[in-house]
């Protein structure tokens, strides 16, 4: 099984040690999270030094959100030998096929589609056997998409530890990475966190941002779901610190390791 | 500028094109869909059977009264199906080919290579399932075969102006009314419809009278404070994104004194109070959409009373009749749409706008 740790700023790689042999850098909710193409020296340096493999994780964008992303893009496939791009954009997706003619990409949590709301652990008795196996399920295992993504250069997809359980057959030929121990739930543009020190007028807007993100981390507890839920910038998650018995069976051949959730 | 109309039964299908509608879209949740896979996992992403036509046979007569008066119907197969699901899915599609839809609206990517694959012979159109933000996106669908995008509600008008003008071949719809959900439809992961299974038909029929819209239309006529305080559990609904969490600060990087603490909390707890829920209103943009050539505005709520729906369309068709007619500057307009919406709904427009930018 291939260690890997996943962070989204350079402080962090005092969390990295000799178990992990490739490094995740970057995020996957915030455009405004890009990060510096200083911030990619050090990690070229860093992997370099370590002898890392190495991945970017690339955020969904608007097209201002591609502009700031392309130099980054650039410099990664042109500095980071075999570096694989995780991509969480079609539109990302397409630029690197087109312009970049990139092939080593990896299917982002995003465009994964498991279906991560732990309510789904209230209606386990309540429900179908068909609608339970449903819910551990993803769309990327349907064989014309996989063949799809095989055939465009994707080679692996990035899941998370779903609370119910993950179920792929055993045809399913897309190798996948599990990340552990935070699973994302919902995101936003409309950041909660960005606001949370000034207030706001109106809820639907795209709150100026001082990275309030880097600062805050917010726990929501409800009786009516099974877990608490974490909000960290723009993002939901939960914690699932129980990993799955059957990786092997799942066709999961790494484990993505995020020392904090990685915003 | 299209006005599209959601309807949950053919009797309101007649009322809502002679309200305005000028495009019909709708849900099939089939009794051999729920049987395998309940409301929960819906095959077409509203998981209240309210929600929904409850048969395709209610499908072909809101076909049939709506190409009678020149009026397309789009199917929403919207979902992300996994690879148990497609044979029901194809007979759904294949069934919504025979009973003349227009076209089906998609948002999953294996489903949209299937389609094409099969040559099915409709239009396609990508729900904001499809999460395009951008133009390179828009571009990824169009080559796959679409012919409308349905774009996300988290974009500025500037965004979307950018995205239409790098793409001049495609067609491209907006929200404009109603369910202004937080989260990102295509990226949230939350179940909706909960409360169906585990109070069944006791809790489709509240649903069904849209009790729960009525007590959050309820909420704009109360005092701004009195509302920052309420929380969903009060009334049963039980939404995800509006539960009454407990919230605390679990990791502080600044060390706050008490007070600051609980101003941030309260900060954090405004974004899942009602009001939050409450229905969203984007109509004093519709004349920055035309001018940026938007194909059409997208009512949201099929679940919606037919009422509602009446009312909605009615309010939307008079503001782009007055549009046409009077080309107002900026502030006559957004006075019109402010006077029309108290007049339809007897009630001011409360600023909770789907696009605030610049309002």
């Amino acid at each position: 099984m291939e260690q890997a740790i996943f962070i989204s700023k350079i402080e962090n790689l005092k969390y990295v040690n000799s178990k992990y042999t490739r490094l995740y850098f970057g995020n996957e909710f915030c455009q405004r999270l890009i990060p510096p193409l200083e911030d990619l020296k050090v990690i070229r340096d860093f992997v370099s030094g370590h002898q890392m493999s190495f991945n970017l994780v690339t955020p969904y964008v608007t097209d201002r959100g591609i502009d700031a992303l392309r130099p980054i893009l650039e410099y990664v496939i042109k500095n980071f030998s075999d570096a694989e791009i995780v991509i969480n954009d079609w539109g990302i997706f397409r630029l690197l096929r087109r312009e970049f003619n990139h092939i080593n990409l990896i299917l982002g949590r995003l465009l994964t589609k498991q279906k991560r709301g732990p309510r789904i652990l209230n209606l386990k008795d309540k429900v179908p056997q068909d609608t339970i196996q449903h819910f551990q399920e993803s769309n990327i295992d349907v064989p014309i998409l996989s063949e799809f993504l095989i055939n465009n250069g994707i080679k692996r997809v990035e899941l998370d530890n779903l609370l119910q359980g993950i179920f792929r057959k055993d045809t399913c030929f897309l190798k996948a990475s599990l990340y552990f121990p935070f699973a994302y739930v919902t995101t936003t543009r409309f950041c909660l966190t960005a606001s949370s020190e000034t207030g706001r007028k109106f809820l639907r807007n795209i709150p100026s941002c001082n990275k309030e993100c880097q600062k805050y981390i917010f726990s929501l507890r409800h009786k009516n779901m099974p877990v608490n839920l974490f909000v960290k910038g723009n993002t939901q998650f939960f914690k699932n610190e129980r990993l799955p018995d059957n990786c092997n069976n799942l066709n999961i051949d790494r484990i993505v390791y995020e020392p904090e959730i990685p915003l | 500028m299209k006005i599209l109309v959601p309807v949950n039964n053919p009797k309101e299908a007649d009322k809502v094109i002679q309200a305005g509608a000028d495009e019909i879209y709708c849900g099939v949740l089939s009794h051999n869909w729920m049987e395998t896979y309940t409301n929960i996992a819906s095959s077409n992403r509203r998981e209240w059977r309210a929600a929904n036509l409850d048969s395709f046979s209610e499908l072909r007569q809101v076909v049939d009264i709506a190409h009678s008066n020149n009026i397309p119907v789009y199917l929403a197969l919207n979902a992300l199906y996994t690879e148990r699901q497609y044979p029901l899915v194809f007979e759904q599609a294949g069934q919504a080919k025979k009973d003349g839809v227009d076209a089906l609206i998609v948002a999953d990517l294996g489903l949209l290579l299937s389609l094409k694959r099969r040559k099915i012979d409709l239009d396609i159109h990508i729900s904001t399932g499809g999460t395009t933000f951008n133009s390179q996106t828009a571009k990824f669908y169009e080559e796959l075969g679409a012919s409308r995008i349905i774009l996300p509600r988290h974009l500025q008008i500037e965004e979307i102006k950018g995205i239409l003008n790098d793409c001049p071949t495609l067609k491209f719809e907006v929200f404009i009314l109603n369910s202004g959900c937080k989260n990102i439809d295509g990226f949230c992961t939350f179940q909706h419809g909960v409360n169906e299974i585990l109070h069944g038909q006791i809790w489709n029929l509240p649903k069904r009278l849209n009790f729960d819209r009525h007590l959050l239309n309820g909420i704009r006529r109360l005092p701004s404070n009195l509302t920052q305080r309420l929380k969903a559990n009060i009334f049963g609904i039980d939404s995800a994104c509006l539960l009454n969490y407990e919230i605390s600060l679990v990791s502080d990087s600044t060390d706050l004194d008490k007070k600051r603490r609980q101003a941030i909390l309260k900060n954090i707890s405004s974004g899942f109070n009602l009001l939050s829920g409450v229905d969203t209103c984007g109509v004093c943009k519709l004349a920055e959409f035309e001018n940026i050539g938007v194909y059409g505005v997208k009512i949201v709520g099929r679940n919606y009373s037919t009422l509602k729906k009446i009312n909605d369309t009615r309010f939307l068709k008079t503001v782009l009749s007055y549009l046409a007619t009077n080309h107002p500057d900026t502030k006559e307009f957004y006075t019109f749409v402010r006077m029309t919406f108290k007049q339809i709904y007897k009630m001011d427009c409360g600023d909770l706008c789907y696009y605030p930018d610049g309002i």
